[in-house]
């Protein structure tokens, strides 16, 4: 006899995606309209009808292990056609962010994320860590004489810390994508991969790269163009900014030393990079508050949490820059104490946040254009 | 009373533009020697309409009105009772349709006039059939439909007599917990009303009740049925005018559900069984008594399913959803899953269907029930899921079969008929439907045709379903409700207002001596000639509505009340000798008889088209109003019904040299259109067998045509006549025409 595919509702996981946004998911009937108008979904088992019904029936495995949710933008073309007003946008939205934190270890830190309330301690969290690697590092005072800031850290060996948690970031990162990767391809395992033959995965994983850097997918969404805009911009916004931090990094090895000229590469780079940053961060913050008609997904906590870190630690970097030009040393020191802090937030956290799409979208992408699903 | 006849001629409308109208006014005056022929330029005007009622007022009383189709400016040329008026079609047949001053055009407007003045000659105004009559309305059966129409016709004024089989009032509708929302914003359930329902009508004074009793029999017409009762051992009769039959449905046997596990497990119930138990109180699995935690619902249980019941219940998506609502308010963490083909939540329902998807514990999912089966004291349901196409397997407490419902119509086994045949042998012969004997006794009716109203295949009552759905094939007779159609409480309710109006109409035309519909200004009605009557039965057997009953020498026995005027026994009858005032087998043949039929090598054929009243003749007009020109060599005759008209109406055409007959009427079948039930169906049995004796007497049978259209094909008619035209071209003049 055939093995019974019994499903067994996880009404949590239906109470969790309705607590991160998806509370309309119950309206849909399943017309399947929106796998229709989505110029990303495949013709071949297209989403997200589907996710629609798994999240409905709250078949929370199939979710998780199903690539599909990261191959949608969020455009919000569905939400737009949708005639129950279900936002499968929406869904889908609350579906990755509930694949982020099961994905991301240790779970202490996922949870932390399921409500404001758990807030202060998050931010506390980096604060006593730069507090501990700047009182190993050296003696939790101001340095004296020309505003450098890398003078905060006198002691070279003091990187190593930094150096850890990169690690640990990159550890948890791995470890998500792995399992995801994982997760993927069991699913897909039965039935096999339909449509189109398999590509070898570095041929699949540069397709991928082309197409993130050319921000294809999202060229072909219909109802919120404006996003592909705000995305080009944080995305080489952040390309910018990690050539300059490299550049630091080749510099000091160089012995180089700050302060840079501003029209050093390095210096162009990061400047660039910022503005593009902040001027992304801003789209993206007004694109949430405007009123127009093809928008109306909601924003959840978990979606400012990422948006609001990034614009913060952009707006600090640049104000650091600003003060230290007007010459200003405490004031300078102060700043960029405090963009330290925000960035040790948004690098501790990556993972857990909704940076993490950095991994998964790539993973799904890559794994789209390996077995032919990619359109 | 002596004929005194005026033809009027108008030359309005283009008329005089295409006719030579003193030409057609010598038709009347030289071959038919009428005294009186005027015509006028605008003849509904109001110097033309004081010409005929000066003429009417000096006596004429037989008006032949030239002009437009009879079924324009009726108001105008109104007379009166007692004037008989004719109309010939000048204008949408003749003007607008054909080339103006042509030699064919001409001859076809005085072949017209011909026919309309041989018309005249011999029709009556009809005199209307009047008869002291009841109109009191009997309701049969004492549920939500029953009901409605029992306090709907007593409203409206009228003394109501309701029957209801069982002790108390309320029928179904008093088995439900609740019932699904009948009012914006269609969210939440409500109370079912149904106690203060049955105080109203108990209070009704108008209203007389009838619990615990039976009808005997009904005999009689509409006006006049004479209703026997029985109620608790005690006989009581009543004087009836027109009759509700609203007497509900009973459940799809879930015996034969096996399939779905019902009789199997236990925890298998139906929908009806669901309910009883939210009526007593808690909803529990029958194994054990424990309240259930998980419910899967199984839409369309042996429904829309031809090896169980065919058709759609209409209510159990409702009904379904509105359970799954009891199940989550008794335990807000349990687990509803709904299995359906189509999701049906008509009108407002969609945002109760939208009410019920909210609820966190409730799974709906479009799929086909694959098995059923139980382990580990749980009900296993395997579903494959369409939408998904996978299979999926559900393990919970309890099943809920949404059933379907049987028209309390529909006989549980086909009953049974003995006859001897000619060879003295007894033969048992099953009674298929379209019968007044193929149903559950309910009436008793003592007419010849059966003893209840005649029902289609699934035991509903056999009506004109769109044009006329409360009327049965027994005019007087009106069904509401879940006999009629299955329907939702709501539903049944409006159904049961429709048919108390119909039955309210019924006894006032019957009081007028006029027929109910469709021919609803009629008063004319059949009047038998029984000195040639050869008791063949074929009127008593062909009327669709049971019209006659027979005395013991079978005689036709007519019950006047009961006729809907359609002439369908007159073109039965082989001696000729049913006619109405107005409508007769001798009319129609004189008219056939003034038709010039021009010698065959002057090549003008003739063609007679006998066209129904209901929708071909209108369509016709409608082809005349949008002046789509056709064959001239044809010559129409309106019929009441394609069924009226007799065999001896084409002998008499073709023994004159008539080169083709052409019938064109209502569909029928299965989804048929005709107005009167079986009167095109008989006309193309009847057609059939003149083609036979045709080909025996070696005479084309493509001469003969029937041709079936709906009132909105206006535009196939012309294309009908010139295509018959051209066969009758090829097949050559009718032989006869040189005898």
């Amino acid at each position: 006899m055939e093995k019974r595919n019994v499903i067994k509702p996880d009404s949590e996981f239906v109470r969790d995606v309705i607590g991160l946004g998806g509370e309309s998911l119950k309206k849909c009937f399943q017309c399947g309209t929106c796998s229709v108008v989505c110029s990303l979904s495949p013709g071949d088992k297209p989403f997200p009808r589907k996710e629609m019904m798994w999240a409905q029936r709250g078949l929370k495995d199939r979710l998780l292990k199903d690539p599909d949710v990261w191959l949608c933008h969020r455009c919000n073309d569905c939400t737009a056609y949708c005639p129950r007003d279900a936002k499968p946008g929406d869904v889908l939205a609350a579906v990755r962010s509930y694949a982020i934190m099961s994905y991301a270890l240790p779970g202490f830190l996922r949870k932390a994320f399921s409500s404001p309330m758990y807030l202060l301690p998050m931010l506390a969290l980096p604060a006593l860590l730069l507090f501990a690697f700047l009182g190993i590092a050296g003696d939790l005072t101001f340095p004296k004489g020309a505003i450098v800031e890398n003078h905060m850290i006198p002691n070279p060996d003091a990187y190593i810390g930094m150096a850890i948690i990169v690690v640990f970031v990159a550890v948890v990162a791995v470890v998500g994508g792995f399992r995801f990767w994982k997760g993927i391809n069991e699913f897909e395992a039965d039935p096999p991969p339909a449509s189109g033959t398999r590509i070898g995965w570095l041929k699949s994983f540069a397709f991928a790269a082309v197409d993130i850097f050319k921000h294809g997918d999202f060229g072909k969404c219909q109802a919120n163009k404006i996003n592909r805009l705000t995305h080009l911009a944080i995305f080489y916004g952040f390309i910018l900014l990690l050539l300059a931090a490299f550049l630091g990094a080749v510099y000091h090895l160089a012995g180089i030393e700050s302060p840079y000229s501003l029209t050093s590469p390095i210096k162009i780079a990061g400047n660039l990079g910022s503005l593009l940053l902040l001027a992304g961060c801003g789209l993206a913050i007004y694109r949430r508050f405007s009123t127009a008609s093809n928008n109306r997904s909601k924003t959840t906590y978990f979606d400012w949490f990422l948006i609001l870190l990034l614009s913060f630690v952009a707006i600090s970097g640049v104000a650091t820059e600003v003060v230290r030009l007007a010459k200003l040393s405490t004031a300078t020191y102060s700043v960029y104490l405090v963009h330290l802090w925000l960035l040790f937030s948004l690098l501790i956290y990556a993972p857990f946040s909704k940076g993490a799409h950095i991994i998964y979208r790539t993973l799904a992408m890559a794994y789209a254009k390996q077995v032919g699903r990619a359109v | 009373m002596a004929k005194k006849l005026g033809v009027y001629i108008c030359g309005g409308c283009g008329i005089s533009d295409a006719l030579d109208v003193d030409k057609l006014c010598g038709v009347a005056t030289k071959e038919f020697k009428v005294e009186n022929c005027k015509s006028h330029p605008f003849l509904c005007g109001e110097e033309g309409a004081k010409l005929i009622a000066q003429d009417i007022q000096e006596g004429t009383n037989t008006a032949v009105i030239a002009a437009c189709s009879p079924r324009a400016k009726m108001d105008v040329f109104n007379y009166g009772p007692s004037v008989y008026v004719e109309r010939v079609s000048l204008r949408e047949q003749v003007a607008w349709v054909h080339p103006p001053k042509d030699e064919d055009t001409q001859m076809l407007a005085e072949d017209y006039l011909r026919m309309g003045l041989a018309r005249a000659q011999k029709a009556e105004p009809p005199e209307p059939f009047s008869e002291t009559i009841d109109k009191t309305i009997l309701v049969v059966g004492g549920g939500i439909a029953g009901m409605t129409s029992a306090l709907e016709a007593a409203k409206a004024g009228y003394n109501v007599c309701l029957v209801e089989k069982e002790p108390s009032l309320g029928g179904w509708i008093a088995k439900l917990r609740k019932q699904y929302p009948k009012h914006p914003p269609y969210r939440e359930l409500e109370d079912t009303g149904i106690d203060a329902c049955i105080k109203e009508l108990e209070g009704n004074s108008k209203i007389k009740v009838f619990t615990g009793a039976e009808i005997e029999k009904i005999e009689g017409a509409p006006g006049m049925y004479n209703v026997s009762l029985r109620q608790k051992g005690a006989a009581t009769s009543l004087k009836i005018g027109s009759i509700v039959q609203a007497t509900g449905f009973k459940p799809y046997d879930p015996g034969k559900l096996e399939y779905l596990g019902y009789g199997k497990y236990k925890d298998v119930i139906t929908n009806v069984q669901m309910e009883e138990m939210a009526q007593k109180g808690k909803i529990t699995r029958p194994s054990d008594g424990q309240e259930v935690s998980s419910v899967a619902f199984i839409q369309c249980a042996g429904q829309r399913d031809p090896a169980h019941l065919a058709y759609c219940s209409a209510f159990c998506c409702m009904t379904s959803l509105k359970q799954a609502l009891y199940v989550t308010g008794q335990n807000p963490d349990a687990q509803v899953y709904i299995f359906y083909k189509d999701m049906r939540t008509p009108g407002q329902y969609e945002d109760f269907y939208k009410r019920v998807q909210e609820e966190p514990g409730v799974f709906l999912a479009k799929g086909d029930v694959k098995g059923i089966s139980e382990e580990g004291g749980k009900v296993t349901v395997e579903v494959y899921d369409v939408l998904l196409g996978e299979n999926i397997a559900v393990n919970v407490d309890l099943v809920v079969l949404a059933a379907g419902i049987v028209s309390n119509s529909m006989p549980e086994v086909a009953p049974k008929v003995e006859a001897v045949t000619p060879d003295g042998e007894k033969k048992v012969t099953e009674i298929v439907s379209d019968s007044g004997r193929y149903a559950t006794p309910a009436l008793h009716l003592q007419y010849r045709q059966g003893p209840e109203i005649p029902t289609l295949k699934y035991g509903f009552p056999d009506s004109h379903f769109i044009c006329f759905p409360y009327e049965t094939r027994r005019t007087g007779i009106y069904a509401a409700g879940c006999v009629r159609q299955p329907e939702d409480i709501a539903a049944s309710m409006d159904d049961a207002a429709g048919a108390a109006l119909k039955a309210i109409q019924c006894v006032e035309q019957t009081a007028r001596g006029q027929a109910v519909h469709p021919r609803t200004w009629d008063k004319s009605y059949p009047s038998l000639f029984m000195q040639r009557c050869t008791q063949c039965k074929r009127c008593t057997e062909e009327c669709p509505f049971g019209m006659y009953n027979e005395d013991d020498k079978f005689n036709p026995l007519p019950n006047p009340t009961r006729c809907r005027r359609c002439g369908i026994c007159m073109g039965s009858c082989p001696e000729r000798i049913i006619s109405f005032k107005d409508y007769s087998v001798d009319i129609i043949s004189s008219m056939l008889k003034v038709i010039q039929v021009p010698e065959p090598d002057e090549e003008k054929p003739r063609v007679v088209a006998f066209l129904c009243e209901n929708d071909a003749y209108p369509a016709l007009d409608m082809a005349g109003i949008n002046r789509i020109t056709y064959n001239p060599f044809i010559r129409v005759i309106p019929v009441r019904c394609l069924g009226s008209v007799n065999i001896v109406w084409i002998a008499d055409s073709l023994s004159k040299g008539i080169d083709g007959i052409l019938m064109i009427g209502c569909k029928h079948g299965d989804d048929y259109q005709c107005h009167f039930v079986k009167g095109s169906e008989l006309a193309s049995t009847r057609m059939g067998k003149v083609q036979e004796t045709l080909q025996r007497l070696v005479l084309e049978s493509e001469r003969i045509r029937v041709e079936e259209i709906s009132i909105s094909e206006f535009k196939k008619i012309p294309q009908i006549f010139d295509e018959f035209m051209e066969k009758i071209k090829s097949v050559g003049p009718n032989p006869y025409k040189e005898m």
